[in-house]
């Protein structure tokens, strides 16, 4: 795999948007099981890193995890 | 009545960190969250969850191999909303519901393992010994979001719209945010992969190296 088709892919998956399935489960993105383990480890710091970066703008500190939390529970 | 109880002695990290009283404070402030959670105010909620995510996900850090960690700490946040709803749990003690909420995820992250099938290749009891980690809630901080404003503003036009749809309504489908950039969605990951990495390197120039906040 090239290094910018595993950007791409941990990109893909470091969006907090989420499928789920019928039972209303939260389905891991389809990216997620492309990527080789360091490619996860690489995955999970852009996420943690977008969350960092998504809750410093906004106005009430929510990043877009929180907001698909939130979605769900209202 | 189920009454779960956590002292600050508990976990093998808890008590080796000195607290700033700034951290007693967003403690004291991320516990009050959550009791009014547990009276049904959805903003509340919200609040302990933003004070609660980067502690929770740093704690998952050594599942990230295993599991799709944003499934993990989005399926915790939804059960500890209902943890919150029911009247006949209460939470007792130092950093409760933080320290409740490290638990339901790594109750969630073994279930996603064994979902994934992937169990046979995890040292479970590698999992049990996880430390708590920080047990701190991470209070905003502004000198952070300005400086990331700022590097923001100066992106290029186009991963600047991308990365801003991201963050703005990161909850959606890319395939929604590229359309309404009028960008092919693989079109739209290239920008955002390109914003991450001009945003990173003007971050380090300002003194601010996400490398270091995000470990």
């Amino acid at each position: 795999m090239t290094r910018d088709r595993e950007d791409i892919l941990i990109e893909q998956a470091a969006s907090a948007f989420r499928e789920r399935n019928a039972s209303g489960r939260i389905q891991p993105s389809p990216a997620w099981w492309d990527l080789a383990p360091a490619d996860r480890d690489a995955l999970f710091k852009v996420q943690l890193e977008s969350r960092i970066i998504e809750s410093a703008l906004h106005p009430r500190g929510f990043s877009a995890t929180i907001q698909a939390v939130l979605a769900r529970i209202m | 009545m189920p009454v779960c109880s956590f002292t600050s002695g508990s976990g093998s990290n808890a008590g080796q960190r000195r607290l700033a009283m700034t951290d007693s404070d967003a403690a004291e402030r991320m516990e009050a969250a959550f009791r009014s959670a547990r009276l049904g105010d959805r903003d509340e909620f919200a609040l302990w969850m933003a004070m609660v995510e980067i502690p929770l996900r740093r704690n998952l850090s050594r599942s990230a191999r295993e599991v799709d960690v944003e499934v993990v700490v989005q399926e915790t946040f939804l059960r500890m909303w209902l943890i919150a709803q029911d009247r006949q749990r209460i939470l007792e003690g130092d950093r409760a519901s933080l320290k409740y909420a490290f638990r339901v995820a790594r109750n969630v992250a073994l279930e996603e393992m064994r979902r994934n099938r992937r169990d046979r290749f995890v040292d479970l009891d590698l999992l049990e010994a996880l430390p708590e980690g920080r047990v701190e809630p991470d209070p905003p901080d502004p000198a952070l979001r300005r400086a990331i404003r700022e590097c923001m503003d100066r992106l290029p036009a186009k991963p600047r719209s991308a990365i801003s749809a991201r963050v703005r309504d990161g909850m959606l489908p890319d395939r929604d945010l590229a359309s309404g950039l009028r960008m092919k969605v693989n079109t739209f990951l290239q920008n955002i992969v390109r914003a991450r990495r001009l945003l990173r390197d003007c971050l380090r120039r300002r003194g601010v190296p996400l490398e270091e906040i995000r470990t």
